[in-house]
């Protein structure tokens, strides 16, 4: 590739943090009209060279060229003049503001005194309509699912006319059917010239997409591809020492008691199309019930409805006795585990440490709970089992859950649900972020977890992961079940039709 | 853990001496010397009866400082301790004054009647919150300049006792008030009063429940991830009432050391600013039982060493003038030292490192 044709190059990008040096002189040039992926494992540095790049942070060393120009950004407003926008994986987002309002938010139509509204509903109404993003744009956005947070997000930087758009992980949320739709709006905009930079971990998605591939580890290049050159698991290699995770067929059979039972269970305002329609499902003990569907079809609304945290008409009934009068606290008392969609909304406190989330969830039973007291002693000592059990990396007992990196987080709630021996499980996403080698792992703790007798109701937007997981698969649409299949004997297209709503036509 | 104790510290003590520079300064600008002043100052305060003063004046602004620390732990600001405590200090008065007990059953019952009184007067926006969803700070302030009203009314309809310009409750009798802890008999009042047990023991309690307590904990994280506490079974709106029901009963303590142990009754002596001095002792002390004992005090002692300040011609706003300012070089305070915290942290993690790393060099 010449110099001439590269519409960003980093050269020789250094990042330290304290001791660690989290990018160790990375080269990565980019051209206008490509796809760029950059793999490589959770804690490889991939999201600290995008935020070097997109101004967050400052790098140590090295120098950034866009269109051959040198550039030294002091801040995120300095990389968006210069056409660099970046959607991050966890959204940054206001939530008592309008999707129109979060979209033109500290760059508005209009004076300085005066928010020319009309303006800017109608821009982000054009600019929605041209990238085929179908959003209210006059929602709030706390009435918004995570799919359509990120539309809002995508939709922020293409407000600001960025020809270099970073999207960090930008699949993590999305299923299959939205992924392409998502791909085919980059694709438009890479035809007008712009450079997308791709931050993921699904290799088959890098490799169907991008055109071009880098891939780090450790902080530093270890390789550059193309997708023809390579296959999924030499791209795997690379990455990690690891192979793509295989989950052998299960050999202990599903036991026969229905662990978790739910009837009509219904979820909705009176008088509107309900959110949650009539949904009867059992998982047996020893059973994975795998829910697939795409984001927003009753899912998440599910998931509280079985936590008691929203009204729900139906029942509910957990070990054969029915738990529609219980609140949270008396449900996860019966033995519910709980792997939430948003780790770091209700999965952890972020500024508490390790051992005081070990309690989170679990502070009203013993061994945390020793009458009023709550036994810090006790914490310490389950946050170490948990840390060792599942190789979580990062600190100890007495590190805050900020510290670690998102993979480690996902594997230290999991070994908290799982370590607190559940009656039943109920998981969303649990592998959602996380490198290949921690999902390996999460994926082999579920397993084993099942051949103990757990039941887990398994809630995912990673097809690959309900494949291999599931016992049966339930798939979500409009709020109802609409098909139970066997995942041993399904394709991807069948459940892509059930999932858009489109079979049998 | 050394150096953690010596960061907390540093914060209220870089306040302290911002506040005397910049009383200094104001001192200085009005042409008086500010060293001599000070001298002053620390000549008086540190005389046995102003020490016994400020002691005992230091534990309504104590009892003040954990009712707001309470609410400060579960993300709310109760500003209506104020009202709270003047609310409880008329129904402690009127019930130690009437209750036809011996002080070893009127005293405790006292207490406990403020403390209701308190809590009922919290409880109002704590339920404005949760089913209004109107913010605490507005409706406490508001409850405040209720209870002032509701007070004159009680005050001169319903429990005064005597005519004319006599405003104030049946004086209480010895069988009712606040008997002294010990007198030291170095001179004049230098009796220290019972109140200071009652302060230790709410300062403990404090530490017990937040720091020590299922209840503290779950607590701190319904304050500090509301979304994460409800997945975790623990009522975000049940601990936003149970938080002010304490906060507001603590609260109703704060005026009691003034009725039961100096005015014998409710009048209109009672201290108008302890909630005041008693959230800058909360902000002083970072919420700490013993770092805002310690606020407590010297905000105490400051306020009683000013007083001499008068006889010998010099402002005693001074007083106040430090107060201010602690107040707010408190957050600055933090700010610096977090910084400077940060900064040793990050110098020792480097020179763990290198060494660590300079062995693995040589196994390699």
């Amino acid at each position: 590739m010449s110099e001439r044709e590269a519409l960003v190059r980093l050269t020789g990008i250094v990042k330290r943090y304290g001791t660690f040096t989290a990018n160790d002189q990375i080269d990565v040039a980019v051209r206008a009209g490509t796809v760029h992926a950059i793999v490589g494992e959770n804690g490889a540095g991939k999201s600290t060279l995008m935020k070097v790049l997109a101004g967050d942070v400052r790098a140590d060393e090295g120098t950034i060229e866009v269109d051959g120009q040198p550039q030294n950004f002091r801040s995120p407003r300095d990389a968006q003049r210069v056409g660099i926008g970046i959607v991050h994986q966890h959204f940054l987002l206001a939530d008592a503001l309008r999707v129109w309002e979060n979209v033109v938010l500290a760059d508005e139509p209009g004076t300085p005194w005066r928010l020319d509204s009309a303006t800017a509903r109608q821009r982000v109404a054009r600019l929605a309509e041209d990238n085929n993003f179908q959003i209210d744009i006059d929602a709030p956005l706390h009435d918004l699912g995570v799919g359509d947070r990120q539309r809002v997000e995508i939709l922020k930087v293409l407000y600001r006319e960025a020809r270099v758009i970073i999207l960090d992980e930008p699949t993590a949320v999305l299923v299959p059917s939205e992924a392409a739709a998502l791909f085919r709006s980059i694709r438009a905009l890479t035809a007008r010239g712009a450079a997308v930079i791709f931050i993921s971990h699904k290799l088959d998605e890098v490799l169907a997409f991008a055109d071009e591939i880098t891939v780090i580890r450790g902080g530093r290049v270890v390789g550059y591809t193309t997708p023809a050159e390579t296959s999924p698991r030499q791209l795997a290699a690379l990455m990690v020492e690891v192979d793509m995770p295989i989950v052998a067929p299960r050999d202990i059979p599903v036991g026969d008691d229905v662990v978790l039972e739910t009837r009509g269970l219904t979820v909705g305002t009176a008088g509107e199309r309900p959110l949650l329609d009539e949904v009867s499902l059992r998982v047996h003990s020893g059973e994975i019930v795998g829910i697939a569907g795409v984001e927003g079809n009753g899912q998440s609304e599910l998931l509280a409805a079985l936590l008691g945290r929203v009204d729900y008409a139906g029942s509910v009934v957990v070990g054969g006795r029915t738990i529609d009068d219980l609140g949270t606290k008396d449900r996860r008392d019966l033995g519910m585990g709980y792997i939430p969609e948003d780790r770091h909304r209700d999965g952890l406190v972020l500024d508490f440490s390790l051992a005081e989330n070990a309690a989170l969830g679990y502070q009203q039973r013993a061994p945390l709970r020793r009458g009023w007291w709550f036994s810090r002693a006790s914490a310490t000592r389950v946050a170490r089992d948990i840390i060792t059990r599942f190789d979580v990396r990062g600190g100890g007992p007495t590190a805050t859950a900020a510290s670690l990196s998102g993979g480690n987080q996902q594997k230290f709630i999991i070994g908290r649900e799982l370590g607190s021996h559940p009656t039943v499980l109920v998981a969303a996403h649990p592998t959602r972020g996380v490198d290949i080698g921690a999902q390996s792992a999460v994926w082999a703790e579920l397993v084993s977890a099942r051949d103990a007798g757990l039941g887990t109701l398994l809630v995912s937007a990673d097809l690959d992961e309900l494949l291999a997981l599931s016992d049966r698969l339930l798939v979500m649409y409009g709020g109802r079940v609409v098909a139970e299949l066997d995942p041993r004997h399904v394709t991807a297209t069948q459940i892509g039709e059930h999932m858009t709503g489109t079979h049998g036509r | 853990m050394m150096r953690r104790i010596l960061v907390t510290a540093a914060g209220p003590i870089v306040s302290i001496l911002l506040a005397l520079g910049v009383t200094a300064l104001f001192l200085t600008a009005g042409g008086y010397s500010a060293s001599s002043a000070f001298e002053v100052m620390w000549n008086y305060g540190i005389e046995p009866a102003s020490l016994v003063s400020s002691l005992n004046n230091a534990v309504p602004l104590y009892l003040a400082a954990v009712a707001g620390a309470f609410a400060v732990r579960m993300g709310l600001f109760n500003i209506g301790v104020d009202g709270q405590y003047r609310m409880a200090a008329l129904a402690g008065a009127v019930a130690a004054a009437s209750l036809p007990f011996p002080l070893a059953i009127r005293l405790p019952l006292t207490l406990l009647i403020s403390c209701v009184i308190g809590a009922i007067w919290a409880l109002i926006p704590a339920l404005l919150k949760i089913y209004r969803g109107v913010n605490e700070v507005i409706t406490s302030i508001l409850l405040n300049a209720i209870a002032t009203t509701i007070i004159a009314v009680l005050l001169s309809h319903v429990f005064r006792s005597g005519g004319g310009q006599n405003t104030g409750t049946r004086i209480i009798d010895q069988g009712g008030l606040m008997p002294d802890l010990v007198d030291l008999g170095l001179g004049n009042q230098t009796s220290i009063s019972a109140f200071v047990i009652v302060a230790l023991v709410v300062g403990i309690l404090y530490y017990l429940v937040i720091d020590r307590s299922v209840f503290g904990y779950s607590l701190r994280v319904a304050a500090r991830s509301p979304e994460a506490a409800e997945s975790a079974g623990i009522s975000v709106n049940r601990k936003i009432v149970q938080a002010m029901l304490i906060s507001g009963a603590i609260a109703g303590l704060v005026g009691l050391p003034h009725i039961l142990s100096v005015a014998g009754r409710f009048d209109g002596t009672l201290p108008g600013d302890l909630m005041f001095t008693g959230l800058a002792a909360t902000l002083l002390g970072r919420q700490h039982p013993i770092g805002m004992a310690l606020g407590a005090f010297v905000l105490a002692f400051v306020e009683r060493s000013a007083q001499v300040l008068g006889l010998v011609q010099l402002p005693t706003e001074v007083g106040q003038v430090f107060l201010a300012v602690v107040l707010l070089s408190s957050a600055v305070g933090y700010w610096l030292t977090e910084r400077a915290d940060q900064r040793i942290a990050l110098w020792q993690a480097v020179k763990r490192r290198i060494p660590t790393a300079a062995r693995e060099g040589v196994t390699r």
